[in-house]
């Protein structure tokens, strides 16, 4: 009998199995999930958001500093043998890591920013309203090959000849193509968005 | 460890997020005239009397701030915003298109014109001018204050008018005219016609009037006049001079120089009451009074100081304060609108030339080249100003912006044209 019911459903074992393991997924899963929804409920909301801006640092990190690695590292393990957990030293070591790669990448954006600088004055023609003292803050969109996609208005100088004018600049300029020499992460990093300030000191009045 | 290098992560990404986007300043442009595309005006039926768009050209090109693409250069004529191709515009250079067509509904025409900015293909305004059928220049001209002041950010200033004395000798005997024409010189009309002099014309504030002076009754005499009915009064009668009258911008008084007294003195005469006051009381000549925007106080020349100088008069006080101090000589001064610049007849190297000097920050400025340059006006939106000058020995009329960018002379006429007077908005 036993062998016979065996053999019977022995053909639907696996399924049951297999069924039964799901809904144990389920319940765990249900279970689980109730619990860190009270949790996060209760104060994880900013908890989640750090450790994903951590991670995504951190890969920036790792990707951007390939050869000066290896010398933390080390010296890590020195510390660690001379078990001397000198925290001041830790974070003095990543400071200036830090440095140097900002160092490094303000030296390529602020040339290119001259770049971006030396076509918009070369394409903006002020109306005779502007005066001395007028600001116009302009948000810029781009895409990697240069191009702008959209002009926004952030601050108005209160002429609006004068806000047009800015705006005019850009889309005459239409594309800054230079921009496509720059590695991805730095366009992401700074030219993806960025502002332009409009604030004239060669006028006569 | 770990936990302090989480830290000093987080700690330089919260720095870096404080900095936000990259910022860049723009500190310098540059200003040149606009290139501006005036699509010729589309119509439906009989072909209107005057190019609308050719008017419209013309004024925003003798702006000085625009240089507008000619049309046997366009590529296409597009009437309205439906038949826009922005490429067409674009290869052209231009930075603005305007686009107008014209429909004839009973006796009147209705424009409807836009402004677009070509290189964002973006529409700046879409606006109706309508008006009777004799008023297709005028129609033009407003056209070209809306699209000036909305390119420029300043008021237009295409539809005001344009006073002036014309003097013709024809066998021994000078015929003199008093006439009134638009800014571009189009519409000229007589106002008043003498074998005696005629000198200084002012315009009422709410340009209906002028008042000037006539030689007519033997002496100088101010008359005032309407333009649209001819109805003249003479105002002033006394033994001397009687000149140089300037109507006050509030429309209540004329400012005049009167000498029934002695010597030239700045008088004011109130129209309601009819009365004269006198200003100023003194030995040296005091003469060519002028408003300032607020009619609180007046501007005049006077060589109190030993040489022609412009000095200001505060009317509730008497106060009399010099404004001029380079140069030996100084004088016609006439306030822009603006309250801030005065213009004024200035010498120098033997010369005369129209000057500015900014009331605020003293700064002098030559702006004319022309020799012998007299009697400037400030149009109403002290941008531009037109002056008498002499070219081969013959008085005409030159214009020149305050920024001293802009230069020209208007179509001649014949014989001698003086004294113009540009009228209010």
């Amino acid at each position: 009998m036993n062998t016979l019911l065996f053999g019977r459903f022995s053909s639907l074992i696996l399924a049951v199995s297999f069924s039964l393991i799901l809904h144990l997924v389920v319940i765990y899963f249900l279970f689980n999930k109730w619990d860190e929804g009270i949790k996060i409920q209760k104060i994880s909301p900013p908890k989640y958001l750090q450790a994903k801006l951590i991670s995504m640092d951190e890969k920036i990190k790792k990707k951007i500093q390939p050869k000066p690695k290896p010398k933390p590292k080390k010296n890590n393990e020195k510390k660690i043998k001379q078990k001397i957990t000198d925290k001041q030293e830790m974070k003095s070591l990543q400071v200036s890591k830090q440095l140097e790669l900002e160092n490094k990448n303000k030296k390529i954006v602020s040339s290119y920013s001259a770049y971006i600088t030396e076509r918009i004055e070369a394409n903006w023609n002020r109306p005779p309203s502007a005066r001395r003292g007028m600001e116009a803050k302009l948000l810029i969109t781009l895409v990697p090959t240069g191009q702008v996609i959209s002009v926004k208005l952030l601050k108005k100088s209160g002429n609006i000849a004068f806000d047009r004018s800015a705006e005019q600049a850009v889309y005459k300029v239409g594309s800054f193509d230079k921009l496509q020499q720059l590695d991805i992460r730095t366009f992401e990093k700074s030219f993806r968005k960025f502002q332009l300030v409009f604030k004239p000191n060669d006028l006569r009045l | 460890m770990k936990k302090t290098s989480l830290l000093l992560l987080l700690f330089s990404f919260i720095s870096l997020s404080a900095k936000a986007e990259l910022s860049i300043n723009i500190t310098r442009g540059i200003d040149n005239p606009t290139k501006i595309a005036i699509a010729p005006l589309s119509f439906y039926g009989n072909q209107p009397p005057e190019d609308a768009s050719k008017i419209i050209e013309d004024d925003l090109k003798r702006s000085g701030l625009f240089d507008p693409i000619p049309r046997k250069n366009m590529l296409s004529f597009p009437g309205t915003i439906k038949d826009i191709y922005f490429r067409d515009w674009k290869i052209l250079g231009a930075e603005y298109l305007v686009v107008a067509s014209l429909k004839l509904s009973g006796d009147f025409y209705q424009i409807t014109y836009s402004l677009l900015e070509v290189h964002s293909s973006r529409l700046v305004f879409t606006k109706i001018a309508k008006g009777s059928k004799g008023q297709l220049r005028d129609l033009s001209h407003h056209i070209s204050d809306e699209v000036y002041q909305a390119i420029t950010g300043i008021e237009g200033a295409f539809s005001t008018k344009v006073a002036y004395v014309t003097s013709l000798k024809s066998n021994k005997k000078t015929l003199y005219k008093l006439m009134v024409s638009d800014v571009d010189g189009a519409r000229e009309r007589l106002i008043l016609e003498s074998s005696h002099p005629i000198m200084s014309p002012s315009w009422s504030p709410d340009a209906k009037e002028l008042v000037y002076v006539s030689f007519e009754t033997g002496r100088p005499a101010v008359f005032r006049q309407h333009l649209a009915n001819a109805n003249r009064k003479q105002l002033t009668d006394f033994r001397g001079l009687n000149g140089a009258p300037s109507w006050s911008p509030d429309g209540k008084k004329l400012a005049l120089v009167l000498s029934k007294d002695g010597n030239p003195e700045i008088y004011t005469f109130d129209l309601r009451k009819q009365k004269f006051i006198r200003h100023t009381n003194h030995f040296a000549i005091d003469t060519e009074p002028n408003w300032a925007p607020d009619s609180k106080s007046l501007v005049f020349t006077s060589d109190r100081g030993g040489s022609p100088q412009i000095y200001r008069l505060t009317l509730k006080n008497g106060e009399v304060q010099r404004l001029t101090f380079r140069g030996t000589y100084n004088a016609r001064p006439r306030l822009a609108a603006n309250g801030r610049t005065l213009v004024m007849v200035h010498r120098s190297a033997h010369q005369f030339h129209i000057a500015t000097q900014d009331l605020v920050n003293g700064d002098l400025r030559i702006l004319t080249n022309t020799s012998l340059d007299e009697s400037p006006t400030v149009s109403p939106n002290s941008a531009m100003l037109l002056y008498a000058t002499k070219i081969n020995n013959r008085g005409v009329l030159a214009a020149v912006s305050l920024d001293a960018g802009v230069k020209f002379l208007l179509p001649s006429k014949q014989g001698d044209v003086r004294e113009p007077a540009w009228s209010p908005k």
